[in-house]
């Protein structure tokens, strides 16, 4: 009698608990969105940002208007790289080749002074000197560090 | 009972032997080509030398003073795919011309190895630093990403065979790994395999400074492997595996990539690269199985599939070790390489065996620095 008593009474509290369980499970089985390899860069990049921003200032501004436009393109670009198809030297590569295709035979040549030299720093800070294929990590921090040079330069 | 070869001397093939296809290459080690034969004073040499220096004659002493005895125990052992992910259609390369087949080996054997080593981060035996894989050409890894003919070029005599033991040596202290390129400054093009290549120095190695740069990339040490279990555990901790012995296989795989032993017999080097000591292999085929990679370039046929293995890629490498040929996009299973096969261990328990255990490679290199800019 008393058990029957006692499952009388505790079925509905039983029921909700199963249900609150069973609810718990289904939304964790439901699909959850993957988490991109670009949104949470791991970069830190502040110390030489500041030294970027002094450059940016005292540089000429349609010089500084343009590099910013360039490092946001670039920044586009390499989010569309496929991880590990990528090398360290090759990165730098195209760093040079496109900064020697915007600003050479322009009156940009000098224009900035101070850039390449922080830009460097920048990057050097996010990705190091290691010459080695950029993982999934690698290029959301190369991003990161090519977003925040464009900020810093007063991309809009 | 130890290692079953043809003694050095019982066939010994003379200089002008080219073979131009693969028939003509299993036809010359059917009819008793002595590619490979034993030089019991020269293991005895090697095993007492590495001894002096490691304080290690044999795998089992080093698995049991590190702590890794037993460590590849019932795993699939697969440390090809590392060296087909840095240099991706590397093996089979390209197809002995002469009785050359100890360099191959020990170029293979030497090759894994040194990835590994990298690939796992492990500092340089003598100097300490971490090493980085070497830029090679597309063209060079085609060829093998290494030259054999400047391994071969130390066998001193004018024929062709060797021993697995003397070209361990010579690998430890004369010619060690070579970049297939060009060498201007030697005078030398080690670019593209050659079976005439081999025949620039034979009976008096190469002196100078041939002999100079033969030294950059010298094999830190070898350790003799006496059974399965050691062969096992040596593959399983990144050492590619030097052999030398008599035993023939087929020419077809079957489903899971596995060779039949023959009759014929070849007195023959073939590096071993993987080991599959799986409960469920064991139950098929009686025994573990060992994977054999042969230096004939496309010889044999059949699946190349590993069996029950797409469990075993990694998801986030999966994409990567398809395009570089180390898994079936189809089946999702590890895949060996061209020109590999799988054998039973007591097919090869005679084999005489040397664990490469490191190389003196090359440095983690660094860029100067990112470009600057032409704006200042």
């Amino acid at each position: 009698m008393t058990t029957t008593n006692n499952n009388e009474q505790g079925t509905p509290w039983v029921l909700i608990i199963g249900g609150i369980v069973l609810a718990a499970w289904l939304f964790n089985q439901a699909p959850q969105p993957k988490p991109s390899p670009y949104s949470k860069p791991q970069v830190t990049v502040s110390a030489s940002l500041q030294e970027m921003q002094q450059v940016a200032k005292a540089g000429d501004k349609t010089a500084v208007a343009k590099l910013a436009n360039l490092y946001s393109d670039f920044a586009e670009t390499l989010s569309r790289v496929e991880p590990g198809s990528l090398q360290s030297s090759q990165l730098r590569t195209w760093l040079i080749n496109s900064d020697t295709y915007l600003i050479r035979g322009t009156n940009m040549v000098g224009a900035v002074p101070g850039f390449g030299s922080a830009k460097d720093k920048v990057i050097t800070e996010a990705l190091g000197l290691d010459d080695r294929p950029l993982d999934a990590k690698d290029i959301a921090t190369a991003v990161a560090a090519c977003r925040s040079i464009a900020d810093a330069l007063g991309a809009k | 009972m130890g290692p079953k070869i043809i003694p050095k001397g019982s066939s010994f093939w003379g200089a002008n032997l080219s073979f131009d296809r693969v028939d003509s290459i299993l036809a010359a080690y059917e009819s008793g080509l002595a590619g490979a034969y034993s030089e019991p004073e020269e293991t005895a040499a090697l095993i007492s030398e590495n001894k002096a220096l490691t304080g290690f004659g044999s795998i089992g002493e080093a698995a049991t003073s590190n702590a890794w005895a037993d460590s590849g125990k019932g795993q699939l052992i697969f440390p090809w795919v590392f060296v087909l992910e840095q240099f991706p259609g590397c093996w089979p390369g390209p197809a002995q011309e002469v009785g050359d087949c100890v360099s191959h080996n020990q170029k293979n054997s030497s090759l894994l190895s040194m990835v590994c080593e990298v690939v796992a981060a492990r500092p340089d035996e003598v100097t300490q630093l971490l090493e980085a894989i070497p830029h090679v050409t597309p063209a060079a890894i085609e060829q093998g990403v290494f030259s054999t003919e400047a391994i071969y070029w130390w066998r001193r005599h004018s024929g062709h065979g060797w021993s697995c033991a003397a070209a361990a040596r010579v690998m430890q202290r004369e010619s060690g790994l070579w970049v297939r390129q060009n060498y201007p400054d030697l005078g030398i093009d080690l670019s593209t395999y050659s079976g005439k290549q081999t025949e620039l120095f034979g009976a008096t190695p190469p002196t100078g400074k041939i002999a100079e740069a033969g030294k950059s990339h010298l094999v830190r040490a070898y350790a003799q492997c006496n059974s399965a279990e050691e062969r096992r555990d040596a593959l399983a901790n990144g050492y590619g595996l030097s052999t030398c012995g008599s035993e023939s296989f087929s020419r077809d795989r079957d489903a899971n990539g596995f060779s039949q032993r023959t009759r014929e017999g070849w007195a023959h080097a073939i590096a071993d690269i993987g080991f599959d000591d799986r409960p469920d292999t064991i139950k098929i085929y009686g025994d573990s199985l060992e994977l054999k990679l042969n230096s004939w370039a496309r010889w044999n046929k059949g699946s190349r599939d590993v069996r029950d293995s797409a469990r075993l890629v990694p998801p986030a490498k999966r994409a990567a070790w398809i395009r570089c040929g180390a898994v079936n996009p189809i089946t999702g299973n590890l895949m060996i390489p061209e020109g590999a096969f799988w054998v039973k261990s007591r097919d090869v328990a005679q084999r005489e065996v040397f664990a490469v255990s490191s190389v003196n490679g090359w440095p983690r290199r660094k860029l100067l620095n990112w470009g600057g800019s032409l704006a200042g």
